[in-house]
């Protein structure tokens, strides 16, 4: 961490800048649910399980404690063979499982129309040293007690191509109401 | 022996917002909330990247969390249009540094760039009208 700050800086993307610089969607007061994610399932099968059980497309987690059995996260690394800003890194698994701190997410349908997750979140091993990023929900196995979320349904993301960053991203989604762009590059 | 403000409170709309690279994150969450027309709401959650994250210092200097990406692992606090009233709480968060440290702290506005992407839910706050707040249970 550095002490001074001048200004902020600015990062180079491979594609044109998009026009929606902010997007959003909404909904009138969206359903929420508390759930309790059992032992032995990974994130993504308890998650994309719940939410199904509503019938929604989209929403919205947090997770807000509990243990995993299996702990993994991403962090951004520099890559210099890669056009895009920034990229992942391989997989930093927590040895003996973690305790959720906090952790949030978005869930809505992928390219193909099938569910996705997105979750970031600190971690804490057993000594309490905390670790946090991008979680992996494939990965991450509920542990003993099972981990409790809330979910908010109907207003969350669906994945788009953003030709700006090269990545398939979340846009903002509601199954409820339009979503429109808030700002756009040279208003 | 000064006391409390209290106002009381409901919340209303949920808002799913997607900030774009190298915009300030602040300033694009009050142009979410503007644009929804929410005077005050909460910052219920945000994820995604940051170039650096810069936070306030205990000394009021701004403190800096050095990328090239710096993820946001939390994000939460209060957005306030009305320019009379209560000064907000702001909007403090937890970030990820790429050796995978986690640092935390209130967010100082336009120095927060997006460095991919933002995924941000504000929720909105109505403050009920002073006759029924006012009013003992």
């Amino acid at each position: 961490m550095s002490a001074f700050v001048v200004s902020a800086r600015r990062t180079l993307h491979p594609g044109p800048p998009r026009a929606d610089r902010v997007a959003v969607a909404v909904a009138p007061r969206p359903r929420r649910a508390l759930v309790w994610l059992p032992e032995g399932q990974t994130l993504h099968d308890s998650l994309v399980s719940a939410f199904a059980r509503f019938g929604v497309r989209s929403g919205i987690l947090q997770l807000l404690g509990g243990e995993l059995s299996a702990a993994v996260y991403h962090v951004a690394v520099p890559r210099d063979d890669s056009v895009r800003a920034a990229e992942y890194g391989p997989p930093i698994q927590i040895e003996g499982g973690a305790s959720v701190v906090r952790a949030t997410g978005s869930y809505g349908e992928d390219l193909s129309g099938l569910p996705l997750l997105h979750i970031h979140g600190v971690l804490a091993e057993g000594t309490g040293r905390a670790y946090g990023g991008h979680i992996s929900p494939q990965l991450c196995v509920v542990g003993p007690g099972g981990v409790r979320a809330i979910l908010m349904l109907t207003v969350g993301f669906k994945q788009v191509i953003d030709r700006e960053t090269r990545y398939s991203l979340f846009f903002p989604f509601s199954e409820v109401t339009a979503h429109a762009p808030v700002h756009h590059s040279g208003d | 022996m000064p006391q409390s403000t209290i106002l009381e409170i409901n919340t209303g709309r949920v808002a799913s917002v997607r900030v774009a690279p190298n915009q300030d994150l602040l300033e694009a969450l009050d142009q979410a909330a503007a644009h929804l027309g929410f005077r005050r709401a909460l910052v219920r959650s945000g994820l995604g990247s940051l170039i650096d994250a810069t936070f306030v210092g205990a000394n009021g200097k701004p403190r800096r969390v050095e990328g090239p990406a710096v993820e946001l692992l939390s994000l939460s606090g209060e957005i306030s249009l009305d320019e009379k009233g209560v000064e907000p709480a702001g909007v403090s968060g937890v970030v990820g540094d790429p050796t995978g440290a986690v640092w935390a702290g209130r967010f100082v506005r336009g120095l927060n760039p997006v460095c991919i992407t933002i995924e941000a839910v504000l929720e909105e706050l109505l403050v009920a009208p002073e006759e029924d707040w006012r009013s003992p249970f």
